[in-house]
């Protein structure tokens, strides 16, 4: 909320710099975000007093006037009619500056010579009023500084939802007075609500739930004055330009005590206030001049024909206050803050009156609004008279008592208050104290508190917050408890260490993303949608990763990559949230220079599955399988799924080029992706003896019908080779004919009981030829 | 016996000259073979004079030994003499080596989890999908209240929400686990901003939390001061301002001596002298009943901060989109 310093002023002496100030109020809890000196456009203007007015002898319209600011005289041309002899004004001298950076220069006027500028207060940036020169009484000392009168500060200060009795000047006075120890001046206001009559609008209030206090009065024969400055400044201060006496004060009080009344042209109200729900599809026109559609969760104040206003948020056009208004009705009332909020926030009206109804109302609010709206009517205008209240209220609770034990205050805070301080400070803070035995305390909170304070440990916070942290030393506490290890985090630490040392790049996308990104790459599987996207580019809780690599591979092309891989671990839906680890290999893996001699620069999906088995092996995790599948997102024949012991955890593929929206990529995109918990084994492995017999080495070559899996040579060798075959690796393949290959195997052979002779390896082999002819006819070649 | 003199005179003239080993090869066949003239001489005995023959067999033994040695060391002269060193220029580029980098957001979180893990903190991670009980109403956020104003949610289709901070961790843990415990976890967390150089609708936290008897606002000043000490350096001065948070009474932000200005004011501290890093409190007692644990008999404090954040201040990084944007040229610099 935004504050004028001259009107907190009213209320309480400040006798330290702003800047002094500001500091200490964020110190409490309040922080000020921000402020600005209202009137730092302008300088060198200055209190004067028109001597002699004169008629410009060749102008009808203006008046030459001599000006005094108390030592010199100054020759003015002036043309404002509203001027006379005597008159206390401000004066802008030569060299003087106005808003927008207009300096006064010595000029001629009519072939008359000005020696300054008598100014109105839309010149002085201060005011609206342009209707003429801005006449001021004696209390303002001529020759002195215009802004020494007349400068403001606006400052803004974050009120947290907490406290909403501080969403008012008197409010945040009082809080003031608790931070320089001094009490804020009592508010004036009408003693008694002095009714003279009964009002001939009644009040119906169709559900408890809606409205637990409201109050009408009926002001008889009021008239619509012209708004004081007292009222004004302020208001224009902050940026409320003046309406009428009425509105004004309305709006004055709103900002002054934080409750928000309302006003309606009582002539206008036909038949009596009914507070309800508003019919669904019901219409009204706001005074904002808008027309707003209701449903029936909303809050209204109609009479027997028409909606009013909407209850809390927005009056309605048809009973707005005018300069005509003859009899009032005030409404003073707190409603449900959760209705107000709901309505506030499907209208997307952002009110001072529903800001602070959401907030909430203490119940000693209503009433000392009221009582002030009447003292304000009585000081600045007149009528004939107010009916008695017309109110509807639930019972209003006792005052909150509480106790509080100063052991309490020293063992949450860790310190040791002494107890005339902790009085102090709630006394500054309006609670009043009973003693208790043993260092404790009745204390009752005041009603503007009795919506954050309701507890102990609320009466402690306030303690600590005027007290202030900063006074508390600091203790660095023993850790007491089982220590708990988490491995698993340490894990996928492990991960990103691995894949960064292994060239890849470490990044972090958007979980949150549009649905169509993944329909792309041709992901056909359930979403987890966003009922409530901000807007369409994220609309889903990502259910894989890659498409977002891609994404941000495309952004990097731009640098010409030889190659970019990229890798992200990172939850996404899939049936469940879980975490994945998703990489892209993009580009020449093996880039030649004057080192290397043979260039050997296939790029293709073997590529990847190289990487994986040296992650796999690095991680640890020994029996993966790797199964040919063609999947939607990639190549045909260029994909496969991994397995770890025979459960499936994740795919690697070419992506299948035309999918990718960009035409600078170069190089085939390698893409995997995995389920990060199966990879996590926690446990420890155990020694296990190895041979020390040397290793006996052996290449085989056998022609094979083409079309046979590798993968399945590869096993039928391992189970017809003894437990002596420690080692199968394909070595070279040699295309035969369109029908036949012929794959090389080197093979290696070590026993754990001897040094194995030729004839020992010569017959694990021929047994490992004679079922490979018998299971996949394949023969020697 | 001149013979065997004058054999061994001519090969170890011939084998002197000798310094490829095709040659030595052939010049040792010639002499040490199986047919050679060694064997050839020893072939002879037979025909030497009976009493000359020991005489003869042990000049040709001798020869032989030593012309085989002769010869060993002939073949170690020619290997070593024949095998180059090649020379390197080292001022010339190596084989093309690529490597990555880890995210710097990545970096900040494990510099920071590791120094509440050195206090004795267990890491815990929560799920991103969050119920309403966990993300805000066991934090006292009440439904249609202005406090979550600040946290809008992204909503799920199954009624779940996207978690708003890291803190419903509290309320998992605070349910499972017998006090006391003082856990720590990071994660990321959603809301629904506009993104722009300080929002984000995905973002990282770190949340943190001490449960036990007796803890106070003094140990929660200890335990963050010696976290600020250690990020952001030990003559960091802190203060521990007033604030509101739902879950937490007391509650307070802490602010560190802006690490630009030393304190002056510039305008990254809005010439307040002070940058706010994080938030913390005493945990309210109305969430521990909610945890039905016992508040008469336990306190804790929590804290949680802003990953971005503190990325941001200590590594001078002026807008939060470069971690999402995924640069390479942004990424390789944080190595």
């Amino acid at each position: 909320m935004k504050y004028s310093l001259n009107w907190i002023k009213r209320y309480i002496d400040i006798d330290i710099d702003c800047t002094t100030l500001f500091e200490k109020l964020s110190m409490c809890g309040d922080e000020v975000e921000g402020y600005e000196e209202k009137l730092s456009e302008i300088s060198n203007i200055v209190i004067a007093k028109i001597v002699k007015i004169e008629k410009h002898p060749s102008a009808d319209k203006l008046h030459y006037c001599d000006v005094t600011d108390g030592k010199i005289n100054y020759k003015i041309v002036c043309g404002a009619q509203n001027i006379e002899k005597g008159n206390i004004i401000p004066l802008a001298k030569i060299g003087a500056t106005l808003p927008k950076g207009i300096k006064i220069k010595k000029s001629k006027i009519r072939g008359i010579e000005s020696e300054g500028m008598l100014c109105s207060q839309k010149e002085l940036g201060f005011g609206s009023d342009h209707s003429g020169i801005f006449i001021l009484n004696d209390q303002y000392k001529i020759g002195t500084d215009f802004k020494k009168y007349f400068d403001d500060i606006i400052f803004e200060i974050e009120v947290t939802p907490n406290r909403p009795d501080l969403l008012s000047h008197y409010g945040l006075s009082r809080e003031i007075g608790v931070i320089l120890f001094k009490d804020a001046k009592p508010l004036e206001i009408e003693e008694e609500i002095a009714g003279k009559f009964e009002s001939p609008i009644k009040v119906e209030i169709r559900d408890n739930s809606i409205c637990s206090f409201y109050s009408l009065l009926f002001v008889k024969n009021i008239e619509n004055n012209k708004t004081p400055d007292y009222i004004k400044q302020p208001l224009e201060s902050l940026g409320l330009s003046s309406k009428n006496l009425l509105v004004d004060i309305s709006n004055y009080n709103l900002l002054e005590t934080g409750h928000p009344t309302h006003f309606f042209d009582a002539d206008k109200i036909e038949g009596n206030i009914i507070v309800r729900f508003a019919k669904k599809g019901e219409k009204c026109i706001t005074i904002d001049e808008r027309e707003r559609e209701l449903i029936k969760s909303d809050l209204v104040i109609a009479d027997e024909k028409k909606i009013v206003a909407i209850a809390g948020i927005m009056g309605c056009k048809n009973s707005e206050v005018d300069e005509n208004t003859k009899n009032m009705a005030i409404e003073s009332a707190i409603f449900n803050p959760v209705m107000i909020r709901r309505t506030k926030r499907r209208l997307e009206i952002n009110s001072d009156a529903a800001y602070r109804f959401e907030r909430g109302i203490d119940t000693g609010s209503p009433n000392i609004s009221l009582k002030r709206i009447l003292y304000l009517l009585k000081k600045y205008t007149s009528y004939e008279g107010i009916s008695f209240p017309v109110t509807v209220s639930e019972k209003i609770p006792a005052k909150t008592e509480i106790v509080l034990k100063k052991e309490n205050v020293d063992k949450v805070l860790g310190t040791n208050i002494k107890l005339d301080v902790i009085t102090k400070i709630l006394r500054f803070l309006g609670f009043r104290i009973e003693k208790l035995l043993n260092n404790s305390f009745k204390v009752i909170v005041p009603r503007y508190r009795e919506l954050d304070v309701k507890r102990e440990i609320d009466l402690i916070e306030e303690v600590g917050r005027i007290y202030s942290y900063d006074n508390i030393e600091e203790k660095r506490p023993y850790i007491n408890g089982k220590i708990r290890r988490n491995k698993f985090y340490d894990f996928k630490n492990l991960i990103r260490n691995f894949w960064a040392a292994r060239s890849a790049y470490n990044v972090m996308t958007l979980t949150v993303s549009e649905e169509e990104l993944y329909r792309n790459y041709g992901y056909d599987g359930q979403f987890m949608k966003i009922k409530n996207p901000l807007n369409i580019n994220q609309n889903v809780f990502a259910p894989l990763i890659f498409p977002r690599l891609v994404r941000v591979l495309i952004r990097n092309l731009k640098y010409k990559p030889e190659r970019l891989n990229l890798f992200e671990i990172g939850r996404v839906f899939d049936e469940r949230e879980q975490e994945k680890l998703s990489l892209l290999m993009y580009g020449n893996q093996f880039q030649a220079n004057w080192l290397t001699t043979d260039n050997n620069n296939t790029i293709n999906v073997q590529l990847l599955k190289g990487e994986l088995v040296a992650f796999f092996d690095y991680i640890g995790i020994e029996n993966v399988k790797f199964v040919n599948c063609d999947l939607p997102y990639f190549l045909s024949g260029n994909s496969g799924k991994i397995l770890i012991d025979n459960e499936e955890i994740g795919y690697l593929g070419r992506l299948v080029p035309e999918k990718v929206p960009s035409n600078r990529v170069e190089y085939p995109i390698l893409i995997a992706e995995l389920s990060i918990k199966p990879l996590f084994k926690d446990e420890l492995k155990a020694f296990r003896p190895f041979s020390p017999y040397p290793v006996v080495e052996r290449d085989i070559s056998i022609v094979f019908k083409k079309g046979i899996e590798t993968g399945k040579i590869i096993e039928n060798i391992k189970q017809s080779g003894t437990i002596n075959l420690k080692n199968v690796f394909l070595l070279n393949v040699y295309n035969l004919s369109d029908e036949e290959e012929s794959l090389t195997f080197h093979l290696k052979f070590q026993s754990f009981k001897k040094t194995l002779n030729d004839k020992n390896v010569d017959f694990f082999v021929d047994k490992i030829i004679k079922t490979i002819g018998e299971k996949l006819n394949g023969r020697l070649r | 016996m001149e013979e065997i003199e004058k054999l061994k005179k001519e090969t170890i003239k011939k084998l002197s000259k000798i310094n490829d080993l095709r040659k030595y090869e052939n010049l040792r066949a010639l002499i040490l073979g199986r047919k050679g003239k060694v064997a050839e001489l020893f072939s002879k005995i037979r025909v030497v004079a009976k009493e000359k023959r020991g005489e003869f067999g042990a000049a040709l033994n001798e020869l032989k030994n030593e012309l085989t040695t002769k010869f060993e060391k002939k073949y170690n002269d020619i290997k070593k003499a024949n095998i180059k060193f090649d020379k390197y220029d080292l001022t010339r580029d190596s084989f093309p080596s690529f490597i990555g980098a880890i995210h710097p957001l990545n970096k900040t979180y494990i510099e920071i989890v590791n120094i509440f893990r050195n206090l004795g903190f267990t890491v815990v991670e929560g799920p991103e999908i969050e119920d309403e009980f966990h993300n805000f109403e066991g934090l006292n956020f009440p439904k249609d209240h202005p406090a979550r104003d600040a946290q809008d949610s992204f909503f799920l289709e199954d009624g779940n929400l996207l978690r708003t901070h890291t803190t419903p961790v509290q309320i998992r843990i605070l349910k499972k686990w017998t006090p006391p415990f003082a856990v720590i976890s990071p994660g990321k967390c959603y809301r629904r901003d506009t993104i722009d150089a300080s929002h984000s609708s995905m973002f990282n936290q770190i949340d943190g939390f001490l449960v036990d008897e007796n803890v106070s606002v003094a140990d929660l000043k200890g335990t963050l001061n010696n976290f600020i000490r250690e990020i952001f350096g030990s003559n960091t001065k802190s203060r521990f301002r007033p604030h509101f948070f739902p879950f937490t009474e007391p509650s307070m932000e802490v602010d560190i001596e802006c690490i630009f200005c030393q304190g002056k004011g510039c305008n990254v501290c809005k010439h307040t002298g002070w940058i706010e890093i994080l938030g913390s409190g005493m945990i309210d007692p109305e969430v521990f009943k909610k945890c039905r644990i016992d508040p008469k008999r336990y306190t804790g404090f929590a804290f949680g901060m802003g990953i971005e954040r503190i990325t941001m201040l200590r590594q001078s990084i002026d807008d939060m989109r470069y971690f999402f944007e995924n640069d390479v040229k942004f990424l390789r610099q944080f190595r």
